[in-house]
């Protein structure tokens, strides 16, 4: 079953056009890799696909509906959540209380039981941590889960973001560059973390530079340069693909 | 888990041995005036709250917050002189009304960025003002209410004095602090602040920004028109002076001074501000003797520019990281002794 | 008096205004499109320009040296307030920088309480000469000068813009401060040349409205907060668009003043913000969005 299905999209930024007619689906559960040099258009797509801003063409179909230029809060309502290329952590939250954000579609106090918080709002708010908690201990974020979020060192704080993204319950996460940064431990523990999300039926798309990595967990791969899709295959296909090997000579170490 | 409750219960108890304090105070301050003083403390404190909840968790600044008063003071005043409502039903009406002329300014405000609030809010500010000074009929115009506003009762129970006064409005101030700090530690709470952290991210998680921040720009303005019914029941006569621009900026100053990111910083700002002002007006009469009242804004400039340049989060974050620092420097000490 | 000669009357006081409040409202666009500060003490700048003219010709300086001199005046203390506070909370949220500001709105009108008190002040006329009729209505000739000195200004101010090194700097600072820094416009110093212009600007407003109002210590914060609104009508970013705010609010004011009721003249400009707010919020004659570019 098809759970997004991109056609012809399109965006131009003034006369610079960083998406070209891009056009590519993902099956459910899959894992899939978007790859291609420096300012091939990745985090563009990856904006557009949330919401960050409207394509100038074409169109995103999620789980059967069109969510084209929807708002981004729409966006992950409908069950897409993201991480960021630069950390976006909430420096002003403790750990715990930023994987709670990531509930926050998944519960539904008012301003009302804000106020007055009664039996089902206090409830409601136990859940939200113990779920929140869950997900901290998935990526083994639990024990630091009462303290500063920006106290944490780099490689930690890309975990939170995963966890507060996975708080979502999402059907499709988007990583952005998820193991640039990290040691080579970490980099373990990340591909252990994406393949628990797979196994928890979240289906997966992620844009990296590691392509030891990349060639490793994904199932299907999609190589962008200069907005146009230059090849789309498995990572076997790909790694044997002539033009993708004559476009990344000399720009990445492959 | 354990942490979290624990951290819950020391909030807890911090607000009952507060509160405790708060209620004892006036059988130890016996002089009319002061509590005359503690009185107008508390009927601040509880706009400055809702202000607080609005700049420090929504990140909006309202340059018109003293209009909100000025209604809740204006529709408790005329509803119980002019057509003997009862004046429990009257303020409610009151913060109902606000609450919905805020929500009706904020909602297409919302979409826009950044300094639009404060415009509009100044705006409104304004014109609440003008109508207050030219709908004679309906307010009494430049010179106010000409019917007196009954005190306040409960049952039987006239609050015709400071004292009694003092009760009534401290309970509602504490509730005013509590309820805001149930908003803060809420699910729309963490969707405020995860705004402040960011709102790229915020968004990303399904964060209706624009929406939570409307919900608390209207909560903000009931709370201000509450405490405009306290006031006008209070001083029982009311004129346009003290809703100008001059008390919008004044709120703003209270809630700058305490900071915005502590529920506690409202009662300091307020009690600073107001005892300063007080003091002052005893003070400059004897340096300057021609002096009238105005002088005190040249010390508010003074204060807020300071207060931003120096201490941008306020008095209470300044406190904290003073503590913070001395702990740390113990801990070590400590630690070094130790060993 | 016939209708027509009411209405020219009430276009005539209402472009007087309008003059005044385009020029207050071109300082705010200047230093809101270099900075992205909303200034709420420009209107302060007008209050010291009025004051010192008041001043320095009581003292027996002839007029346009006096005119000058304040306005140099007032142009030093704002480059000393940006250098002292503005600049060491550059970094700050838009929320505190307003709030910044309006401190030192605050502080400033403080110090002119201090120094000056609170009575109002008057100067002459800049000529001398009875109201002259056109067409019905009758005008001061001090509105005249008002109505020339904005056109003058104007016009050097759209020169600076387009013709010398230091405007298109400012210009560029507006359109991209990343790459302005990299052609080597320093944003700082750009900054400071936003607020020292634009205080200039308020400055010559205040000096050329006070015959014709009286000067006092609080007479900054209407006359800003009109120029606000006047910048916002404009779309906030548009320096032609400050220009056609401030003359449309002021004949907009007139005309409601003069045919609805005076009292609620200072009611209507801020219902006008309202309703441009609520419903045009890139400005009735904003030419770009309501977004900074």
């Amino acid at each position: 079953m098809k759970l997004l299905e991109i056609s012809g999209l399109t965006k131009s930024f003034g006369g610079v056009v960083a998406v070209n007619d891009l056009s590519f689906s993902l099956e459910k559960g899959q894992i899939m890799a978007i790859i291609g040099p420096n300012g091939a258009g990745k985090t563009t797509l990856f904006n557009l696909i949330t919401g960050v801003y409207p394509p100038t063409k074409g169109s995103i179909v999620f789980n059967g509906r069109d969510a084209t230029g929807l708002p981004a809060h729409r966006i992950a309502t409908l069950g897409i959540a993201r991480t960021f290329q630069n950390l976006q952590i909430f420096n002003n939250m403790t750990v715990l209380e930023n994987v709670m954000v990531g509930q926050h579609t998944r519960s539904t106090t008012g301003l009302m039981g804000a106020v007055f918080p009664m039996g089902p709002v206090q409830r409601e708010e136990r859940k939200v941590v113990e779920n929140s908690l869950e997900k901290l201990a998935m990526v083994g974020l639990a024990d630091k889960a009462m303290e500063s979020a920006p106290n944490l060192p780099y490689g930690r704080q890309k975990m939170l973001e995963i966890a507060r993204a996975a708080a979502l319950e999402p059907e499709l996460l988007l990583l952005d560059e998820p193991a640039a940064g990290l040691n080579s431990t970490e980099t373990r523990e990340l591909v252990n973390i994406i393949y628990e999300l797979r196994d928890r039926g979240i289906t997966i798309l992620l844009v990296e530079h590691d392509m030891e990595t990349v060639m490793e967990i994904a199932d299907q791969i999609v190589v962008l340069n200069f907005g146009n899709k230059l090849a789309e295959g498995t990572p076997f296909e790909i790694q044997n693909n002539q033009e993708v090997i004559s476009a990344y000579l000399g720009e990445e170490e492959f | 888990m354990k942490d979290l409750t624990k951290r819950k219960r020391l909030r807890h108890s911090l607000i009952i041995i507060f509160s405790a304090i708060i209620l004892l105070l006036p059988f130890i301050i016996t002089n009319n005036y002061y509590l005359s003083v503690l009185v107008i403390i508390g009927i601040h404190t509880i706009v400055v709250v809702g202000l607080c909840l609005l700049m420090g968790y929504a990140g909006q600044i309202s340059l018109g917050h003293a209009a909100f008063y000025g209604l809740g003071a204006y529709t408790s005043g005329i509803l119980t002189s002019t057509y003997n409502v009862s004046p429990w039903i009257a303020m409610l009406a009151g913060a109902v009304g606000t609450g919905a002329v805020a929500y009706i300014i904020g909602k297409p405000i919302f979409r826009l960025k950044e300094h639009y609030l404060a415009l509009a809010t100044l705006g409104l500010g304004l014109i609440v003002h003008v109508i207050l000074m030219e709908e004679v009929e309906l307010t009494g115009g430049p010179s106010g209410l000409t019917k007196s506003i009954p005190y306040l009762s409960i049952g039987k129970l006239v609050l015709n004095s400071d004292f009694k006064y003092y009760f009534l409005v401290w309970i509602v101030a504490l509730l005013a602090i509590i309820l805001a700090n149930n908003v803060v530690h809420s699910r729309i709470g963490r969707a405020l602040r995860s705004i402040h952290g960011s709102e790229f991210a915020a968004q990303s998680l399904g964060v209706d920004t624009g929406k939570h921040k409307l919900q608390v720009f209207a909560l903000s303005a009931m709370y201000a028109s509450i405490a405009g019914s306290l006031y006008a029941h209070y001083i029982t006569f009311i004129s346009p002076n003290p809703f100008g621009l001059m008390t919008s900026i004044q709120f703003v100053v209270m809630a700058v001074v305490g900071g915005l990111s502590s529920i506690w910083g409202p009662i300091l700002g307020v009690s600073v501000i107001t005892v300063l002002t007080e003091a002052l007006k005893e003070v400059i009469p004897k340096i300057i003797p021609q002096a009238g009242g105005e002088y005190e804004i040249v010390v508010f400039g003074f204060i807020l520019v300071m207060i931003m340049i120096f201490l941008p989060e306020g008095l209470t974050a300044g406190v904290v990281n003073l503590y913070e620092r001395w702990r740390y420097r113990k801990e070590r000490t400590d630690e070094t002794s130790g060993n | 008096m016939s209708l027509a000669s009411e209405l020219l009357q009430y276009l005539l006081s209402g472009l007087t205004m309008g003059g005044i409040y385009a020029l207050v409202a071109l300082g705010f666009v200047i230093i809101h499109n270099v900075t992205g500060i909303i200034n709420f003490a420009q209107g302060e700048f007008v209050m010291l320009g009025a004051m010192f003219m008041v001043t320095l010709v009581k003292a027996g300086l002839p007029a346009p040296v006096a005119l000058l001199l304040s306005i140099l005046l007032v142009m030093i203390i704002v480059a000393v307030i940006e250098v002292g506070a503005i600049r060491s909370a550059k970094r700050a949220s838009p929320v505190s920088l307003v709030i910044l500001t309006i401190g030192l709105s605050t502080a400033i009108k403080g110090i002119a309480l201090l120094v000056w008190g609170t009575h109002p002040y008057r100067l002459e006329p800049f000529t001398k000469g009875g109201p002259i009729n056109i067409g019905g209505a009758t005008i001061v000739p001090q509105s005249l000068w008002i109505i020339g000195t904005t056109v003058v200004v104007l016009a050097v101010t759209f020169f600076v813009f387009e013709y010398t090194y230091w405007g298109k700097a400012l210009r560029a600072c507006v359109v991209n401060k990343f790459a302005a820094r990299l052609m080597g416009i320093n944003p700082r110093k750009m900054s400071l040349i936003a607020f020292v212009f634009s205080a200039a600007l308020s400055a010559l407003a205040g000096i050329v409205i006070a015959p014709i109002t009286y000067v006092t210590y609080d007479m900054g914060l209407m006359l800003g907060l009109k120029g606000f609104v006047a910048a916002v009508l404009g779309g906030l970013s548009s320096t032609p668009g400050a220009v056609f705010g401030g003359l449309a609010l002021g004949v907009i004011e007139s005309m409601g003043a003069g045919l609805i009721s005076s009292g609620y003249k200072d009611g209507i400009s801020f219902v006008l913000l309202l309703l441009v707010l609520f419903l045009k919020p890139g400005g009735i004659f904003g030419i770009s969005g309501s977004k900074r570019v």
